[in-house]
């Protein structure tokens, strides 16, 4: 083993365990340096790399680079690099900590050889985020920060009974492809992974709690959870036909949600589980090409989808606001952000010359053939540019004046305007030049995102879509409502069961305490309380012991005291 | 919009037809234009239309309950 053969999650962990010893401006340098050495360390890891240590009597793989964990974990660190300059002038220690344990967890997902490393920094991953939520600040989001790590505790449960179920049946811990075979242990590791995933029936907590987090919490909770499902996915689940239904299943729904959604981070919030959905069809669908497509869309979906929090981000820093309904000509006050901010949206739209056209044209030309499936995807990027390709830039920076009732900040902080312009760049930079993207890739490929079909459905979707949108842009905006998901089914029932299960349980607890009290007060403290007249030696006392009227005679008290000196010399002679 | 930008909406979808009708004659040269209109208008009467009016409510609705 030499230096470089070290997991990249020691660098996080260093950078997490470094934070509390140093002053707030060294803080932000360590949450921007530490990923960077991650990064590094990633592009040189040699192919192949393992580190191993021995626990108990197994040999856990915390380490083992592959092309499908680098992808990733480059992702990550870039991400992660670029998300600490947009939080540099957050001094929050705790948020801090949070982000950089974060990352360091999921970068400990993408590289972990075993299912017991996987599922260690799963958890961390887990709580470091759910402390993002809390990072709010707000009673909803502590609420919801509740939610989310029950949910969580939830998907690592059956993340680790499948684990173990499937460990004692084989005997094989490492992480693997597992043949379609259904069995018990298979099932519950995908419902685990599923749940990070946000699987439409698992994934309430993801558009319930991150639009609830802090302008720099979201950015960080946007980029790894549902991304390292996605990895695990793909390294366990690769040609599992139920995630092809799956995927098309979460790109629909979740983007029917981002249409009909008031608040511009709860639509991103819903495009994650969209986008997601092309990554999980493809992985249904199996092969080199189609998994190669999912990394992809992956990788481009962190850098994209991270640009776009950052200019939600920046509206909530400037007018501590994020309703559509409430916002609006924003424009001259953060020309930069739209501009940032659009890099973005073209890229998830799939606009040819941006990083989303080069990966979506691969998961749809993956998909081709498989004609309703093709169709459903090819729709869904209809909602996505509807929602936030046009809906959410044109009614909050265009539309009409900025609402009088907003206050509107001086102007967006250098350090986020860097962090967007670095994330645009990079994905300019992918899109005009997909050859550096397809070198990255996990399996050889030689596709070509720039064929005559793919361009012209790029962009004549996006130009019809545009044009529906111009004729109804007045009916479209709505009013400011939230709309019911399917964490009604546990929210809205919450406050009845907790009148039934948890109240009438205070109340028994509680009437048995009062019962134990009056007990106490009536047999057992009245002897301790005038304890002379309890033992008879004073009949006529009160039933509080009275040092006047109660304390015993100076005769009595040395007529005892030479009784007991009798007794002692009488024993010892 | 004003008229330059109507006309450059014009260019974009002649050129992608042509480009489209070269590449395979066989295909409708603005296939994905009107599937791409007819998706919207159905994702708009679905979403602003069925699922507003079920699903929709005050802010706040969670709270209050």
């Amino acid at each position: 083993m030499n230096g470089l053969e070290l997991p990249p999650v020691i660098f996080f962990l260093a950078g997490a365990a470094l934070l509390p010893l140093l002053p707030a401006a060294g803080r932000a340098g360590v949450c921007v340096l530490f990923p960077i050495l991650a990064l590094v360390h990633i592009v040189l890891l040699p192919e192949g790399a393992e580190f191993e240590v021995a626990f108990l009597q197994y040999d856990l793989v915390l380490l083992k680079a592959d092309g499908m964990g680098r992808m990733f974990g480059i992702a990550f660190a870039l991400v992660a690099a670029v998300a600490g300059i947009y939080a540099w002038h957050m001094r929050e220690l705790r948020q801090q900590l949070a982000a950089m344990s974060y990352a360091g967890g999921a970068m400990g997902v993408v590289f972990a050889g075993d299912f017991f490393t996987l599922l260690v920094f799963w958890e961390l991953m887990a709580v470091a985020s759910a402390l993002l939520v809390w990072a709010g600040g707000t009673s909803r989001a502590g609420a919801a920060g509740l939610r989310y790590l029950i949910f969580h505790l939830l998907g690592g449960s059956l993340l680790l009974a499948g684990i173990v179920m499937e460990v004692s049946a084989t005997g094989d811990l490492a992480l693997r492809a597992f043949a379609e075979q259904v069995s018990a242990g298979k099932i519950l590791i995908l419902l685990g992974v599923l749940v990070n995933a946000g699987m439409p029936g698992l994934h309430a907590w993801l558009p319930d709690s991150y639009p609830k987090s802090t302008v720099t919490g979201s950015i960080f909770l946007n980029a790894f959870t549902t991304k390292t499902a996605v990895y695990v996915l793909a390294v366990c689940f690769p040609g599992w036909e139920v995630l092809f239904v799956c995927g098309l299943i979460m790109a629909l729904y979740a983007v029917s949600y981002a249409v009909l959604a008031n608040d511009i981070r709860l639509i991103l919030a819903y495009h994650i589980i969209s986008q997601v959905g092309y990554m999980v069809a493809a992985i249904g669908i199996g092969g080199d090409f189609a998994l190669n497509s999912a990394a992809a869309h992956a990788y481009n979906n962190i850098l994209y989808k991270t640009l776009m929090f950052m200019g939600a981000g920046a509206v909530l820093f400037m007018v501590n606001e994020t309703r559509l309904t409430h916002l609006g000509g924003l424009f001259r006050r953060m020309p930069w952000v739209v501009v940032l901010y659009l890099v973005g949206g073209a890229a998830i739209s799939g606009l040819p010359l941006f990083n989303g056209f080069v990966s979506k044209s691969m998961v749809m030309d993956a998909v081709y053939g498989r004609d309703l499936g093709y169709y459903l995807l090819a729709l869904a990027s209809v909602g996505t540019f509807l929602s936030v390709g046009i809906k959410l830039p044109y009614y909050t920076w265009f539309y009409r004046e900025t609402p009088r009732e907003l206050k509107v900040r001086w102007n967006v902080p250098a350090n986020m305007i860097v962090a967007m312009a670095i994330l645009a760049v990079i994905c300019v930079t992918y899109g005009v030049w997909p050859s550096l993207q397809y070198a990255q890739l996990p399996f050889p490929e030689d596709f070509s995102a720039y064929r005559t079909d793919f361009v012209v459905k790029a962009i004549q979707i996006p130009l019809a879509t545009f044009l529906v949108f111009w004729f109804f842009r007045h009916k479209i905006l709505g009013e400011a409502k939230i709309v019911l998901d399917t964490d009604w089914f546990y929210r809205k029932p919450s406050p009845y069961m907790g009148a039934f299960v948890l109240d009438g349980v205070n109340r028994f607890f509680g009437a048995c305490e009062s019962a134990l009290d009056r007990l106490i007060e009536r047999r057992i403290v009245p002897p301790f309380r005038n304890p002379l007249k309890t033992l008879g030696f004073k009949p006529g006392s009160g039933d509080h012991f009275d040092p006047d009227m109660d304390r015993t005679s100076l005769g009595s008290a040395v007529g005892l005291t030479l009784l007991v000196v009798v007794v002692a010399v009488v024993l010892s002679l | 919009m004003n008229r330059i930008a109507w006309l450059f909406f014009v260019l974009i979808l002649t050129v992608t037809s042509v480009a489209s009708y070269r590449a395979d004659p066989g295909e409708f040269p603005a296939f994905y234009f009107v599937f791409g209109a007819l998706g919207c208008l159905l994702m708009l009467g679905i979403t602003k239309g069925v699922a507003k009016k079920l699903l929709s409510r005050k802010e706040g609705y969670y709270e209050r309950s």
